[in-house]
Order: C-alpha cells, then structure tokens, then sequence
C-alpha cells in the first residue's frame, strides 16, 4: 500500500512553501528596512566625514592655515599664532587694510571653525584682529 | 520523482516487515469485520475487480498500462477506475479496480489505511487451486480457462477453504491510492512537480534574501569602520547635529558679515568693530544719525537678517544672532 501519499506530499510542500512565502515577506521587509538604514547610516556616516575634514581635521587646519599665514601680504602684519590642543589664536595688534582684508576673505572662503573673532578699527588704514579657530 | 516514491516506499515496506507481525486477509464485500491491529495484507474477491485477459501487440506490461483504459472502456460501469496489468505466458491479464471502493470496504470491515500492508488480486494468488474454495457461507472461489472466478456455493458440491495462514504471497501487488478519484496519477505527480519547482523559487528567493540581509549588515559594518562612526547611530546622530550646528554658525557668520561689508554706508558712517563670540556678531558704527541708521536697518532688514541695534552717543551698536 502507498503509505506515503503523494496527496500528503503535496499539503507538505505547500505547508513549506507558504512557511516560505511568510518567510520571504518577512525578510524583505526586514531588508527594505535594512536598506533605508544603510542609506541613512552611510548619509550620516559621509556628512560626519565631510564635516570631520572641514571642521576637526588638526592638520588639515594648520596646514591650510600656514598656507595662508606664509603668504607675503601678511608676512609683514606679524600676526602672532598661539597653538593649542583644541584650537589656534591670531592674533596681530596692528594689521593693514590690505593684509586684513587678504586675511578675513581667505578665512571666510574656507571652513574653518571660527569661534571668536575680534577686529577693532585703529585708524583708516590699521586695525587690531584676534581671531579663534577650533577642531 | 515517481523512482523517489517508489524507493522510499520500498524502504519503508521493508522496515515495517522487519518491525511488526502482517495478517494475510482475503476481502470481499461478503465477510465479517476484521479484528486485528496488525498490518495486514489484502486478497482482493474477484468481486472487487474487473479482469481481461488480451492479446496485445505490445512485449511488457509497462507498454500496456497505458492501453488499459481504453480496452476497459466499454466494458465498465461509470467510476473512477485504476488499471494494472501482468503478463500472462503469450496474452496479459489487465484488471481495473476503484481504489475508493477498496478503501471504503477496508474501512467498513474495521481496517484502517495504515494498517494496509500489499493488496493481491485472487487472480495472481490463487491461479493455481484445483478445486473450488469457499471464501464465506454462500460463495466460493473457482479457476475457469485460467481465470479466477466468483461462484455461488451451491453451484458445486466439491469445495476446500481457504488456508491463508501458509499462503505464499506473489510479488504481483498493487498500490491503492485514496484520492485517485479526485485526481489521476499523472495530474498528481505534475502538481508534485510543479509544487515542488514553487517551493524551490519560494525558498531560493528567501536565501536570496537572507544572503542580501547578510551583505547589507556587512556593508553596514564596513559604513562604521571606514568612517570611525561611533557604535550607536544614536550618537552618530548626536555628533552630526553637533557639527550641522557648527556649520549653521559658520554660515551664519559669513553671510552676516558679508551682508554688514557690502552695506552701503554714508560717507561719514565707519565700521570700527566686528566682533563675534558666543553665537553672536556684535558690529559697531560710529559717526551715525537717526537717519543713517534708518538706512543701515532698511538694507539689512531686505536681506532678511535678524539683528537687534542701538544707537547711543552717535555710535550704532548692532547684534546679530547666528
């Protein structure tokens, strides 16, 4: 006798492959979720790496910085720099109108960090500038 | 997959044998009930089942199976028939059988499906008795020109019984199926087959899916290492609207300055501080009336900017929040 129905076979098939089936939806959902994720987690993950480079990046800062500070209109401005562990002062008691204004655009074109800023006119032609750049 | 059934069949056949004791019974629709809770296996009355013995133009059985509907065709009643056949010397003995009347009987006489060990035809299993032989009260068994026959009793006098206990069963056995009323063989190794194909796309498209979950958590993972994020997305989040803030500050305090650097001031009117700490920008002006300042605040106020000013002493004091 045929002990094992083909019937019975078939039920358990279906049986599998509706377990299947659940199976399926319950994975994509959980992959569409993982893919929202992934795409939230890698937007987050690049904003804090373009933001890390602009802003917390020490050497890129000191080095864009010193590329700016090296350049001739401001050699004679004698702008003083005071590094520290989380940041670097400028600061220059007298600075020209030409070199200050060389200066504030480099400064401001670029993304830098900075938190304090302090320039006082003298006369027409001087100025008095300290400057507080973090990372 | 029909080989696959048949094997596993086999085996299971096998184990069985080895494991428990098997009755031999003969069934006709005129016999008592039986009582045992063993496996039993079936002698089937020739009143269960139609034969023929034919001559045909094929070499084996398997060639003739499927002719066996049509020879059965008109000689039937309606019902939902299976065929089996055997070769006979020159000519085949086919026989045609209702596998739902078989079950129905089995289960009327008290024996239950998986008790069902083989089923025989008389015709196979006693082809070989001399005489007649009594099944019950009024009907006895009969070989006539090699076929095996039903006959009331009292159509011969001279009738042995029938000793089913030293019986040696042939090979020739048959396989009863119990929906075969509802779907033919062939329908239902096709839904096998197809319902299997399904369940194979349905279980390979959840490995797929499980293999792309797994990749996803590895490029995930990958995301945290290359960019040195912290271990929360929670913190992540934190750090990033911490440096979404810095760079609305910085903005702010570019486009402010901008903004106070392209006014346009009368001529007397000069900037002389630009201050800012503390989220704010302080800028100063001296030299400036009533008037200028209407001026400085009217082109401000276009560029929408938010500042509060004072004027005290002729200096304009103006504060910008950023």
């Amino acid at each position: 006798m045929n002990r094992i129905n083909p019937l019975h076979i078939i039920a358990f098939i279906v049986v599998l492959s509706m377990f299947f089936t659940f199976k399926i939806s319950q994975s994509k959902d959980e992959l569409q979720e993982l893919k929202l994720e992934y795409k939230k987690t890698l937007s987050v993950a690049t904003k804090i790496d373009e933001f890390k480079k602009s802003y917390k990046n020490k050497n890129l800062v000191k080095k864009r910085l010193n590329k700016i500070l090296n350049n001739s209109i401001l050699r004679k401005s004698e702008i003083k720099k005071e590094v520290k562990n989380s940041k670097i002062i400028l600061i220059a008691s007298e600075i020209d109108k030409a070199s200050l204004n060389y200066l504030m655009s480099k400064l401001l074109n670029k993304t830098f960090n900075i938190t304090k800023l302090d320039i006082k006119k003298i006369d027409t032609q001087k100025a008095s500038l300290k400057l507080e750049i973090k990372w | 997959m029909l080989k696959f059934f048949t094997s596993l069949k086999k085996r299971i056949r096998l184990f069985s044998k080895f494991n428990k004791h098997i009755d031999t019974i003969f069934l006709d629709t005129i016999c008592d009930n039986f009582h045992t809770d063993n496996s039993v296996n079936i002698i089937l009355s020739p009143s269960l089942y139609w034969i023929k013995k034919i001559i045909l133009p094929v070499k084996s059985a398997k060639e003739a199976k499927p002719l066996l509907a049509s020879i059965f065709e008109d000689t039937l009643p309606d019902g939902a028939y299976s065929y089996s056949v055997y070769k006979n010397d020159d000519d085949f003995l086919a026989f045609a059988y209702e596998d739902k009347k078989i079950l129905e009987l089995l289960e009327q006489k008290g024996i239950k499906q998986t008790q069902i060990n083989n089923i025989y035809f008389s015709q196979n299993e006693f082809s070989d008795i001399t005489k007649a032989m009594k099944i019950n009260e009024t009907q006895s068994i009969f070989v006539k020109d090699g076929i095996v026959v039903l006959l009331p009793c009292c159509w011969i006098k001279e009738h042995g019984y029938l000793n089913l206990d030293s019986i040696n069963l042939s090979k020739k056995y048959i396989n009863i199926r119990q929906y075969s009323h509802l779907v033919d063989e062939k329908s239902l190794y096709m839904i096998t087959i197809l319902s299997v194909i399904f369940t194979i796309f349905v279980a390979s498209e959840y490995f797929i899916s499980i293999q792309n979950i797994s990749n996803l958590t590895d490029k995930k993972d990958e995301i945290f290492q290359k960019y040195s994020l912290k271990p929360t997305m929670m913190q992540n989040n934190a750090m990033l609207k911490g440096y979404e803030k810095i760079n609305k500050q910085q903005t702010n305090l570019r486009v402010d300055i901008a903004s106070v650097l392209s006014l346009n001031l009368p001529s007397e009117v000069k900037l002389t501080l630009l201050k800012s700490t503390n989220k704010k920008l302080i800028v100063h002006f001296n030299s400036v009336d009533k008037n200028s300042q209407l001026k400085i605040k009217q082109q401000l106020k276009k560029k929408n900017l938010i500042f509060s000013s004072n004027l005290k002493n002729g200096i304009l004091e103006m504060e910008f929040r950023l």
